[in-house]
Order: C-alpha cells, then structure tokens, then sequence
C-alpha cells in the first residue's frame, strides 16, 4: 500500500496558490511537427488561473504579472480559464524561451518512484509595478 | 469536456437559438453560468453532453435560420454544449449546403439553375438575375438579401424555381416556382409592395398530378380528393383500415406478403424490399429515405405533400411488421411545405391515438421523428443519411456492414424510400398476388413517374411498369417547347440519356437495363432540338463535383477531372487531341464506376457515358 503524501512545496500566505505544470493541446513533443503551423489555439504562454482569483488578487485578464515561488520567479501574461477552480494556476513548461517555467517548480522528487514535483508548486501572483508597465 | 477553444463568443441571438433545441446550459462547463462551488469540484457533462451528439444538426439548423450563418463564436458555443470537438463541428456545419460558414446576409434566394428548370427558361432567369443583382453570390443593395445558384430543388414540374429562406426570429421559408425574374428582383431589392403568401407553397394538385381523380389509380387514388390536413378525410376515404387488416393478420403475414409481392425499392437503386424485412434481422430503427435530391425527382414530394397520412400510416406498418419502435423521417430541408404537413400530420396521429404506445388500442408501440436534411444530395445514401442523423459529415460508410446489420447508431436498421413504403399500403390492402397482377415479373405494381423538361403537361404520373416511354410521354400531353424531340433523361443525372429511337421500351426494371439506362427513381426529363446536350452533360458533371462528399479518392478526383474535361471539349481547346480528352473521360468515367464506395461515384459518369455513345456530341475536327 502507498499512502497518500502532501506536496513538499506547501501553501501558505505568502505562496496561496497551487500551480500545476503540463503540455498544452496543439505543443506536444518537439513541435517538429506542429510549431511550423499556425494554430488559432496557440497563444503567447500565460499563466491561466481562475476569473474569481483574477478578481481576488486584483489582476484583469491579459495583464502581465510576476509569478514567485521559493525558488525563483518569472514574468507571464495572466489568462483567465474556466476549466480551473480557485486556487489553481496552470502553465505549461512548452516554451522556456517564453516563460521558464521550471524556475518555479521544485527539484524535490517522489522516493518511490523517481518523478519530480511538476504538478504542485506554491506560487504567489504580484502586479507589475507601474513603471515597469509602463518602460515595457 | 476537454476541448479548447478559440476566443470567439456566441451572441445573445446565437446562445438562444441553441439553448432553443438543447434548453439552458447547467453549468459552466458546457458553456453555461459558472457557479464556482460546483464547477470547481466536479468536470460535469461527458456523456450526458456527448449521448446528445444527434442534436448537432438540428441545432446548426437552429442556428442557420435565426442568424443566417454559423459564427466561429456560435460554434463554440455549440462544441461546448455537445461536448463536440470544435474542428469537428466546423467540418459538420462547412459540409452541409444550406448552412454558411461566412457571413451571409438573413435573406437567400436560392435559384434552380439544374437540367429541369434550364427546360424551361432557368438560364435566362438567371442572366436576369446577374445583370440586375450582379452576379450569384453577392448580396442586394441593402444587404440584407443575397442570391445563390442551387441544383435541383425538387419542383420540376412547375420549373423555373426558387427557393426563398429568411433567417431571423420568425424563420421562414417561401417556395417561388414558377418564378419570374421581376418577382425574383423585387423580393432580393425588398421591394415587394405585397407580402408574399405566408404558407410555404401551394400544392395544387391539378398541375402537381395532372392524373389526380381518374380512376385506377392505387398510389396517387387520393391525390386531389382529401384535404391533406385532415386526419379525418383520410380516415374517410379508407385511411388506417390498411393498417387494421395488418394489425389483425400479425407480422409475419405482412413481411411474407411484402416478400411475395416483389417489391423493388423505389428510390433509385432498385434493392428488392422484402429482403431488408427479414425477422433474422431483429431491426430496431426504420428510416424512410425522403432526402429526394436526384435532379429532376419529386414524386416524394407529392407524396408527401398531397397525402401526409399515407406515408405515416405506410411507416406504421413498416415499423408493425419489422419490429421497430422508432423511426426518423429524413426529409430534404428543401421541401418546407412537406415538412410542415408532416410534423402537422404526426402531432395529429400521436393525439388521435394513431401513433405513440397503444396504437388504435392494440398496444402497438410506434414513433416518429421528422429530421431534416441541410442540403447535400449524398444523404439520400443510406449509410450517409445514418451519418447525418448522428450528426456528422453525411459520408457514406463502407458496406459491409450493412444497414441491416449495423445502421443508425450502430443498430440494425431498415431503410426505404417514401414511394416504397406508399406500395406497402397496396400489398396490404390487395395481398400480393393482386399487387403483382399488375407490371411484369421483374417489376411488380406500378410506378410514379416525375416527368418534366419539354412536355405539355409536366407532372408525377403513375403507371403500370410495362408502360412504354412513348406512352408515358403522351400520357403527359406529348412532346413539349419546339415539339421536336432530341433526347430524353431517364433516371436523373445519375441515369442516362436515350435518344427518340429508343422511345417503345418498356419502363421496368428490367427493360430499361436493355439500353443501358437505369430507371432510377423514375425521372424522365424531356429535351427538345433547341437544347445544347453538351450543356446539359456539363451542368450534370458540374453537380457531381460540387455533391461529391470526397471520401473516396476516385469520386474527389474523377468528379472535377470528369467536368473539366468536358469543359474543355465544349470550348473547343481539348487538352492533346479531342480523341484524347474523350477516351480520357471513358478511363475517368471507368474508375469511378469501378472504385467509388458508393452510388454517387459509381453513377457519376452515367450520363455522360450514355450521351457520348449515342450521339457524336464532339466531332473530330478533319485534317
């Protein structure tokens, strides 16, 4: 039997939401095959996360964010989705030269079975200040 | 609910007309309100949504006649509500002829520009049309209207036609035949001072069946004498004692008589009848084929429109004696009177006791679902029309399995066309041997004839197989426009053209076979000498190539090599040598024939075949 351990990275006030990491439809593998196509589905990567966080922490939809976890931090647009609860953000890690995803996620690994954290990393969303907006 | 969309929204228009066929959206998963507390926990739809993948068409439909045309943002909607891929769902709305997937004003002519109604003046209206309104395809000064050139819209006996369809609120659709080009101009221009009539056509039966009353007549006995409303008229002049005197004589009775009596599937490919009936079988769904789209056949639709009850009553007995409970109707969305008659006639029978759970207090168990067509002429395939119902591109499926075996979803199924079932209604009521008294071994009974193009009195005629061309052609009133006969098209453009020497053969199954002509559905359009017969192969060639569903490789390619080919014989630039293009069309011609998976491939190259064997429509230049 194996039981059930909690992610290592947990959530507090400062880290209040889960981010799970994974592919996107249209960005599977290498992109040998699709990236050369044009997709209307594939965007700029951004950082989807629920509309009621959007409101609670005071982000529109589109707006460009800084997203910290204890390990480091990127810069990504933030995309409402209606497929996540509150709570939960997703990103997918298709596009290190777009936003290194990977910076955030943790190194630690399951004893049994060898894989990475990918899917559960504590992250905070933080406003750009508005010089920086604004110099961009 | 794993799919992803693109940005596109529905508009409020839109979002209604959906909700009209599915009702509201219960969460936000299928495309509703988000209500987080629910949402958020459980992905909700899966196959409650998916189990409805056969609404899509209706839907479209929905869609269609409330807005005019199929946003990116509608579809959306859609894909989310049925759980539907949305590249899917484009591929279902892009294959069908009647819906637009590009902005498209609410108000459509659609023009019959095929080989019957260019009898009768069509190209002429058409040139009209183009030197008024520009040419087909642009929308009218205001923009609210836009003319379209269609293939055969099923009204040959009154050609030209047109059909008008308005999107909006109120939907509505206006049969316009015949039509003149002032009458045409002015509804596209919105000048029309008086509104049109707000039925959707008029069934007169004095020129729909010139026949109408004589005596002798077994499937059109009540054309012209009921009013086609009317349960009761019906009842009167002998309607559901058929369905009585098989209820009492059980089902096994009916399916030996209908075996016996030889009947030959009416709908064109001439599939004996009985055989689909067999209890081996276990059927569960009956489908009656009445996606009539052959150029230049409407007998279904005077069927349908002169004697709703006949086919309904036809379809019960049908369902009695194979075991079916439920049955679909798939009626071509070209035909809105034959619609509306029927959905009328079927509300009526369920509350008079004569359709649903205990048919005329028996405990026969029998329903019928009315589905309607959207325009694409390879859904009178049965394994197409199975496609359309479940809501897909209407392709054909390979055989085997055939429909008996594996049909609509899945399940075994009967189909058989409108007319076939009207004769179950004779075998029923004369038993077999007096059915089969009449006609000859081969063909059995008689037939209805839809005769048109250049003849005194076109119209659905009736006759007893065994009746010559000759006699068919005079029974119409002779020959009609110069009087001089050039060449008649039997079977419609998947038939075949015969010349005036070939008048004296019999029109049976079997007959026609002899001079290579398939008696199809029965069309039988008339040309005279004024008629370039090159045109006429090249409107044909160009109707396969658009009605192509491009499944299968041979009919894609051979469909489009076919008219080119033929276009440029017509022009006079062949591509080497005019010997050249033309055994190049006997090659293409031959491996449609050959390889197709279905009629529509094998059939495509029929006319032209038949046309460039007997006449020398292309001469060889001399060195």
């Amino acid at each position: 039997v194996v039981e059930f351990e909690p992610p290592i990275d947990v959530l507090d006030e400062n880290y209040p939401i889960r981010l799970t990491t994974g592919r996107r439809l249209d960005s599977y593998n290498t992109g040998v095959q699709t990236a050369g196509y044009r997709s209307p589905l594939r965007q700029q990567e951004a950082l989807e996360i629920a509309p009621e966080d959007g409101a609670k922490y005071g982000v529109a939809d589109g707006e460009r964010v800084r997203i910290s976890s204890r390990r480091g931090s990127v810069e990504a647009c933030v995309q409402y989705g209606s497929s996540l609860r509150p709570g939960l953000a997703f990103l997918s890690y298709n596009h290190p030269d777009e936003v290194p995803t990977n910076f955030l996620t943790n190194d630690a690994v399951d004893s049994k079975s060898g894989t990475a954290e990918y899917k559960a990393a504590a992250i905070r969303i933080e406003k750009l200040p508005a010089l920086e907006v604004a110099s961009r | 609910v794993d799919i992803h969309l693109t940005p596109d929204e529905p508009t409020r228009e839109e979002r209604e007309a959906v909700d009209s066929v599915l009702g509201k959206a219960e969460s936000g998963w299928s495309g509703g309100e988000r209500h987080i507390e629910l949402d958020g926990r459980f992905a909700v739809g899966g196959h409650t949504d998916w189990a409805r993948r056969h609404l899509l068409l209706p839907v479209l439909h929905a869609i269609q006649r409330r807005v005019g045309w199929i946003s990116p943002g509608a579809l959306n909607y859609v894909s989310k509500r049925l759980d539907v891929p949305p590249a899917e769902a484009f591929g279902v709305a892009n294959f069908y002829g009647f819906f637009s997937t590009t902005p498209r004003p609410p108000r459509v002519l659609h023009v019959c520009d095929d080989i019957a109604c260019q009898t009768r003046g069509a190209q002429c209206l058409c040139e009209n049309l183009e030197r008024a309104l520009g040419p087909a395809g642009s929308p009218g000064p205001d923009g609210k209207t836009i003319w379209l050139r269609t293939s055969c819209l099923g009204l040959c006996e009154r050609a030209p036609a047109a059909l008008l369809s308005v999107a909006g609120e109120q939907p509505w659709e206006k049969v316009i035949a015949p039509a003149e080009a002032k009458t045409l101009i002015d509804v596209v221009c919105g000048e029309r001072q008086e509104p049109l009539e707000t039925a959707p056509d008029c069934f007169r039966t004095e020129i729909s069946v010139p026949q109408a009353g004589q005596p002798g007549l077994r499937l059109l006995r009540r054309m012209g004498r009921i009013d086609p409303e009317s349960l009761d008229d019906y009842r009167a002049h002998g309607g559901y004692e058929t369905l009585r005197t098989a209820l009492a004589m059980g089902c096994d009775w009916v399916v030996r008589e209908v075996v016996a009596s030889k009947l030959v599937g009416r709908g064109g490919a001439a599939f004996p009848a009985g055989k689909k009936w067999d209890p081996a079988n276990r059927l569960r769904y009956l489908v009656c084929n009445a996606d009539e789209s052959e150029p230049g056949t409407f007998k279904d639709r005077i069927v349908m429109e002169g004697d709703p009850f006949a086919l309904i009553e036809a379809m019960t007995i049908a369902g009695f004696a194979t075991g079916c409970e439920q049955s679909y109707l798939y009626v071509r969305c070209e035909y809105p009177l034959a619609i509306e008659r029927l959905s009328q006639a079927i509300e009526t029978a369920h509350r008079r006791g004569f359709l649903g759970s205990n048919i005329l207090g028996q405990g026969l168990r029998f329903d019928i679902q009315i589905y309607k067509g959207a325009g694409a002429y390879i859904c009178g395939e049965e394994t197409a029309l199975f496609n359309s119902i479940e809501g897909y591109r209407g392709e054909p499926r390979s055989k085997p399995p055939f429909p008996t075996q594996a049909g609509l979803f899945g399940k075994p199924t009967v189909v058989n066309n409108v007319e076939t079932l009207i004769n179950v209604l004779e075998i029923v009521r004369e038993g077999s041997e007096g059915f089969a008294a009449v006609g000859t071994p081969g063909s059995t009974g008689s037939k209805l004839f839809c005769v048109s193009g250049h003849v005194v009195r076109p119209g659905v005629y009736e006759a007893h197989f065994g009746t010559t061309l000759r006699q068919i052609i005079e029974l119409a009133g002779g020959v009609g426009g110069s009087g001089r006969l050039q060449a008649v098209l039997l079977g419609g453009a998947s038939g075949a053209v015969v010349s005036p020497q070939e008048l004296d053969t019999p029109l049976t199954f079997e007959g026609a076979r002899t001079i290579g002509a398939p008696l199809g559905s029965g069309v039988v359009v008339l040309f005279d000498d004024t008629i370039d017969l090159r045109k006429i192969l090249l409107r044909i060639a160009a109707f396969f190539r658009d009605e192509s569903c491009g499944r299968c490789v041979p009919c894609r390619i051979g469909t489009v090599r076919q008219e080119e080919a033929l276009a440029r014989l017509i022009s006079g630039h062949p591509l080497g040598s005019v010997q050249e293009d033309i055994l190049r069309l006997d090659e293409i011609g031959e491996v449609m024939r050959d390889s197709s998976i279905c009629g529509l491939g094998q059939t495509a190259s029929s006319a032209v075949f038949s046309a460039l064997s007997r006449w020398e429509l292309f001469p060889v230049p001399s060195p």
